[in-house]
């Protein structure tokens, strides 16, 4: 059973640059480049795994309030058997936020995602500047362990920030103007869906995130989303 | 009426108007192709055709004539010319097949023995038609591609193509005299759909892609002869007495002539038709969709609809861009949207209170994992059981397979499909009864869509995404021009790009007036581009199909206001004449009409009075 496992962020400033992935409308947020500051934090090594959010379940009986699609890869209100460490999935944004704030802890902000998985050296991928399809979980089938893939760590250690799951950030974007709320998923997942009209997948580069439109917590939680988290350090 | 003069070497052949005599000994040539009704001896001494093989013009004068045959049956008469080049292994049959009315068909088959044992390049110039003469002091030239050239060097008609595909639609080149009535149709008929002219024997594709004076002029047409004789190039001439608009009525009677549209007749989906704003509204914004109460927000999206004179549907979209983050597909999110199946149910419910009805996206592309065609056709019509929706948009389509029609007729009657673009091809257009008109330029005046002209009853509503405010006053001014309604997108995919308070006030006008004369704006026979005599000023007619007038929709493109004058279509007399839409004034004055208009505006004129053909 991996165990969750807190990495040190010392304090940095950066200047943070993110492309957006949508086939057509835009994305409302600041894209940079701009400086930003970056901790000290502890960061996650590992996405939660379903083994964690478990924990999480039993120790803080969350449920939402709508609870269609949450966790639907349960039975009988655990995982299943074997795949304890694979990441927990089919979790909306305020499912991870619930998790996070239980342990004291928080989503990283676009920021902050970007620099644990880049590093200081801002490197296209966790593992340096090249696509490398070994080094990650992408163009699967399946969800692999949230230690798997040692060879892809990010500079600061951090596990499986490409493929495998999208993450979700910890910013809710709303535009202010017709309402449309969204959130930014990064990393890119194992999957991928077959027509070129759809959500773009694989090996998604650091600086790159998915816009996604919310609407409802069923249509907000997805097989391939998971989540790691921070929190501050002094 | 066929007159073979042997020892002569001459053949006449001749109908209600037109009169060809072909002069043969060595080689063939046409002595005279001429429009009889306007008395006029023209088109004289042409060569039929010129072939270009391996470096070498060769003429229909250089042939030899090896027969010419005469036949005649109850309907048609027949004139075939044989030729042959043995010097380089071709022959070729030129026909004239006349149908004893007003059209003489000009059918041209070439035979290429492959003298070097294998296929040449040959192409083919026709000086009949590089230089089709209507005769009289000037004429009027309508090219099959360039129909009514704009300032910028466009052609205002916007064509029906798609890459290596096309459809059969394809206009005719007319040439008539100034007075736009004596003259010559040329029909290019085809039943090829592809645009590729190397796995084509008929390349009539090509001469339809004639857009101007030169390039008719200049024509040498890559022809594909193999050692058989088949179609090569068909000329379709007709001769006639009303210029272009009954040049373009024929040819729309030629190509309708080969659909079976009733699927249009079905009064269960006439409905659509009698809608003039249509809304697509993305649902994960506020245009139509509560975020605190989890629920497609029916009034405030018909209340803001208000101030475009009503909506009369809405599409409501929830799928795409959202698609493929994981597995899930289109069924997977009318589950998973609020509320689920059940919600959308409730809300197409209150819209059908309020007298709108609703669309629902149809994602071709999604198809999940082990769905087949028909599995997908039969969740489409599972949604329209669950929701009780009116029809479906689809996404991305010209086409659908047929059985899905039948699967939703079998849910209920009067589901209505509309397909994001035209139908290109001939099935897909005569079971979807309706699409959109979608452009994508900013500056899209003048234009006319050939479809609406060629397929009125098929009703096409207009729609453009990115156009921004300027932008936006032409799309609705497109919509006036070509009497079509309009499709209100202002959440593209979550930017929003919201029309003005003046373009909503012009809307309203638009949908008030089109209903207003809707049977005069969805009459069957509308003429677009009728020529005007006035430069950088354009203009539809639209007839209804009972007594009650006919519209013509005029539009300025010149930066100054202007005045037509001495206007009307060949034969009609107008007794009366009203603006009904835009800024302008007009009068008729002795059975002729005169318009003003400001510039880069559009006016409507309803006219009453004897009408041309």
């Amino acid at each position: 059973m991996v165990e969750p496992q807190l990495v040190e962020i010392g304090g940095a400033s950066y200047i943070y640059r993110c492309t957006h992935r949508i086939m057509e409308g835009d994305c409302q947020m600041e894209h940079g480049p701009i400086e930003v500051r970056v901790g000290p934090l502890w960061a996650q090594k590992y996405a939660v795994s379903n083994f964690m959010y478990y924990e999480f379940v039993r120790e803080s009986g969350y449920r939402p309030m709508n609870d269609r699609n949450f966790l639907k890869h349960w039975e009988s209100g655990k995982y299943r058997p074997g795949e304890e460490d694979l990441p927990v999935v089919n979790i909306s944004q305020d499912d991870a936020r619930a998790y996070a704030d239980f342990y004291g802890m928080r989503l990283p902000t676009e920021h902050e995602w970007q620099y644990l998985a880049a590093g200081p050296g801002h490197l296209k991928y966790p593992w340096g500047n090249k696509k490398e399809y070994a080094r990650c979980n992408t163009y699967g089938t399946e969800l692999h362990p949230v230690d798997s893939h040692p060879d892809g760590d990010s500079p600061f250690g951090l596990r499986n920030m490409c493929g495998n799951v999208w993450e979700f950030t910890g910013e809710t974007m709303y535009d202010g103007n017709r309402d449309h709320y969204f959130l930014t998923l990064r990393g890119g997942s194992y999957y991928t869906a077959p027509d070129y009209w759809h959500a773009e997948c694989g090996i998604v580069p650091n600086d790159c995130h998915l816009k996604v439109h919310l609407l409802g917590d069923a249509m907000n939680r997805f097989g391939t989303a998971g989540f790691r988290c921070v929190k501050e350090r002094e | 009426m066929i007159r073979h003069d042997a020892d002569a070497g001459t053949v006449t052949v001749q109908n209600n108007a037109l009169r060809a005599v072909i002069s043969y000994g060595r080689g063939a040539v046409f002595r005279e192709f001429s429009n009889i009704l306007s008395r006029r001896t023209t088109n004289a001494d042409r060569d039929m055709f010129v072939l270009n093989i391996r470096g070498r013009d060769l003429a229909s004068g250089d042939f030899d004539v090896t027969s010419v045959r005469t036949a005649r049956d109850e309907v048609l008469e027949l004139v075939t010319v044989y030729m042959e080049h043995p010097g380089e292994d071709l022959k070729v049959r030129v026909h004239l097949i006349n149908d004893n009315d007003k059209t003489i068909t000009v059918l041209f088959q070439v035979w290429d023995g492959y003298k070097l044992g294998v296929p040449s390049a040959v192409t083919m110039h026709i000086p009949l038609l590089a230089n089709l003469e209507a005769g009289g002091a000037s004429e009027d030239r309508y090219y099959p591609s360039g129909i009514a050239p704009t300032k910028k060097g466009a052609d205002a008609m916007i064509p029906m193509t798609e890459g290596f595909c096309g459809s059969d639609i394809l206009l005719p080149l007319v040439v008539c005299d100034a007075e736009e009535k004596f003259g010559f149709s040329v029909q290019f008929p085809t039943m090829s759909d592809l645009n590729d002219a190397g796995a084509t024997q008929n390349v009539n594709k090509q001469l339809a892609s004639i857009s101007n004076e030169r390039e008719l002029a200049c024509h040498r047409l890559g022809i594909n002869p193999d050692p058989s004789f088949n179609d090569t190039v068909e000329l379709r001439i007709s001769g006639i007495s009303g210029g272009w608009a009954e040049a373009f009525s024929d040819c729309r009677d030629a190509w309708q002539s080969l659909y079976d549209f009733s699927e249009y007749e079905r009064e269960d989906l006439r409905w659509f038709s009698r809608g003039a704003v249509h809304n697509f509204v993305f649902l994960y914004g506020r245009e139509g969709f509560d975020h605190e109460k989890q629920e497609i927000d029916v009034d405030g999206l018909l209340a803001a609809g208000d101030e475009f004179g009503g909506y009369d549907t809405v599409t409501i979209w929830n799928q795409y861009p959202r698609l493929g983050v994981d597995a899930r597909t289109q069924w997977d999110f009318y589950d998973d949207f609020p509320g689920g199946r059940a919600a959308l149910r409730e809300a197409v419910k209150k819209f059908h209170d309020r007298g709108v009805r609703v669309f629902l996206p149809y994602i071709p592309w999604d198809r999940g994992g082990g769905e087949t065609t028909e599995g997908m056709g039969d969740e489409l019509a599972r949604i329209a059981t669950d929701t009780d929706a009116d029809g479906f948009q689809l996404d991305t389509m010209r086409d659908l397979p047929y059985s899905y029609r039948k699967k939703l007729d079998a849910v209920r009657p009067g589901l209505v499909l509309t397909a994001q673009h035209h139908p290109l091809k001939k099935r897909p257009v005569e079971f979807i009864t309706t699409s959109w008109d979608e452009f994508w330029r900013a500056d899209p005046m003048p234009e006319a869509d050939v479809f609406r002209f060629m397929c009125p009853h098929h009703i096409s509503p207009a729609i453009s995404r990115w156009l921004r405010t300027e932008d936006k006053t032409v799309l609705i001014r497109r919509c006036e021009f070509g009497a079509s309604p309009i499709v209100v997108w202002q959440d593209i995919f979550g930017r929003w790009m919201p029309y003005s308070a003046e373009q909503k006030e012009r809307i309203k006008t638009w949908k008030r007036t089109y209903l207003k004369y809707r049977e005069i704006y969805q009459g069957s026979r509308p003429i677009p581009l009728v020529p005007t005599r006035t430069g950088g000023v354009y203009c539809n007619l639209f007839t209804g199909d009972a007594a009650g007038g006919r519209i013509y929709s005029f539009y300025n493109d010149n930066d100054e206001d202007c005045v037509v004058k001495n206007f009307s279509v060949s034969g009609e007399k107008i007794d009366n004449a009203k603006i009904v839409l835009g800024d302008g004034e007009a009068s008729p004055e002795g059975g002729i009409l005169t318009v003003g208009m400001a510039a880069h505006e559009v006016v409507h004129v309803l006219v009453t009075g004897q009408p041309a053909h």
